[in-house]
């Protein structure tokens, strides 16, 4: 059996203290090499997703054609620039899951105000919870409404289709869906 | 036997009948919120009707941009189509009611409507994995949400009927015609007949039904004695497709 000052000298001699790592002279030389990938890396990557139009900053702010003969939507113009996505998600859960095709809501004027009538009631209109009849009524062409948001924005591919009218028909012809 | 024993099989059997009084209430309640108000079904009088003319096809397939695809070169048994997709399609009393056709009849080759019988125990329904297809509570129709399946085929596994048709393509590649108040589909859905619920929401009668000129469809609730169906069941023999399944189908086939 061995003692520990036996073990104590075998650890020394296992892992000297004053053992020297080879120091290289090269990695300080690779310097400038290294600097030079990561600014290749970097352009390539920003070149990348530029090219992808993501940085929306750096391009023209997009054009929607409105419709010419219908002023007042659904919802006020605010709610629908964030919500649209979340009210058309709604609409096609109640239709589809509830049955519950048709909604009544208050008129607006062209900003979006609630109308009242003279004895300061609100006006209110039945609609339907449709894309096709009562989204593109209005909105009939959604190449130069809806694509023009979305391409910006990177929802779509330039080219791309919005997958909604893969299966919903765009009733104008002039549409070309 | 001793006291505790005796104690211990008494509360256990208490137990036990008080579990099952409890389940059966529970089964009652859940059994009473599930039954549907309407109980909707379609009734064709092969008396009438023979098979023979394409009126309420052609009327259910425009009326919801059914993309018929016909593969000339399949050769199997049922609608001549293998990517086919179908709402409604004429088989025969042989393929629609082997089990209950016999060979004397002469019946067997004659030609029959058939469709989706949105049953009350649908098998479809049951496998979806993603709840795309479902039963309504309100009226019993057995509807797809197309946003919603990821065509994974299980209900056209699991239908006996042969009831469901799968996009392969795009059908707006074969369609001549597009009518805009109803959608397409997308490659990658199952399809089937919906029992005109788009119509039905409008007050209008599923358009096969309005289509036969013969009058050889009622359709109605049944759980209303004086509706069409209800009427057209009355003091006739009448059979459905595979009942000993247990699927307890909604199309009804007078003799
Ligand atoms: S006929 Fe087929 S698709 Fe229709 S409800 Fe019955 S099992 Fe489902
Ligand atoms: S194909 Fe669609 S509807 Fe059929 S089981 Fe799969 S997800 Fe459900």
């Amino acid at each position: 059996m061995a003692d520990d000052k036996d073990i104590e000298k075998k650890e020394e001699e296992w892992a000297p203290t004053d053992y020297k790592y080879p120091q290289t002279e090269d990695a300080r030389s690779d310097m400038p090499l290294i600097v030079l990938g990561l600014l290749v890396f970097v352009a390539l990557m920003l070149g990348a997703t530029m090219a992808n139009r993501g940085l929306g900053t750096f391009r023209k702010k997009p054009v929607l054609e409105l419709p010419k003969n219908e002023k007042s939507c659904v919802r006020s113009v605010e709610f629908m620039r964030e919500n649209h996505m979340k009210l058309l998600n709604d609409w096609r859960d109640q239709v589809v899951r509830d049955g519950v095709r048709k909604e009544k809501i208050p008129r607006r004027d062209a900003k979006g105000k609630i109308l009242k009538d003279a004895g300061g009631k609100t006006v209110y209109q039945t609609i339907e919870r449709s894309l096709t009849k009562t989204c593109l009524r209005c909105h009939d062409n959604p190449k130069t409404f809806c694509d023009s948001c979305h391409l910006y924005a990177g929802v779509i591919r330039p080219g791309g289709n919005i997958v909604c009218f893969d299966c919903h028909i765009v009733p104008n012809p002039k549409a070309g869906r | 036997m001793d006291r505790g024993k005796r104690n211990f099989l008494k509360i256990a059997g208490l137990t036990g009948v008080g579990a099952y009084v409890g389940l059966k209430g529970v089964q009652a309640i859940g059994n009473k919120g599930t039954k549907a108000k309407k109980k909707l079904a379609l009734v064709i009088d092969t008396r009438k009707c023979k098979g023979d003319c394409p009126d309420c096809i052609t009327a259910c397939h425009r009326e919801h941009n059914v993309a018929e695809r016909h593969n000339p070169n399949f050769k199997g048994p049922g609608p001549k189509a293998a990517q086919g997709i179908k709402w409604i399609w004429v088989s025969t009393f042989a393929g629609a009611f082997h089990e209950q056709i016999h060979e004397r009849t002469g019946k067997r080759k004659e030609p029959v409507v058939v469709l989706c019988n949105h049953c009350d125990d649908p098998p479809c329904t049951r496998v979806c994995p993603t709840g795309a297809t479902w039963k309504r509570k309100e009226d019993g129709i057995v509807t797809i949400d197309m946003h919603r399946c990821i065509g994974c085929r299980f209900c056209m596994a699991a239908c006996p009927y042969g009831s469901r048709s799968f996009n392969f393509s795009d059908p707006r590649r074969s369609l001549k015609a597009v009518k805009p108040g109803f959608p397409t589909r997308t490659t990658g859905v199952v399809e089937k007949c919906n029992f005109c619920v788009e119509r039905l929401g409008e007050g209008l009668l599923p358009a096969c039904v309005t289509a036969c000129t013969k009058k050889a469809m009622h359709f109605g609730d049944l759980n209303d004695k004086n509706s069409p169906a209800s009427k057209a069941l009355m003091g006739v023999h009448s059979i459905t497709r595979k009942p000993i399944l247990g699927t307890g189908p909604e199309v009804y086939y007078v003799l």
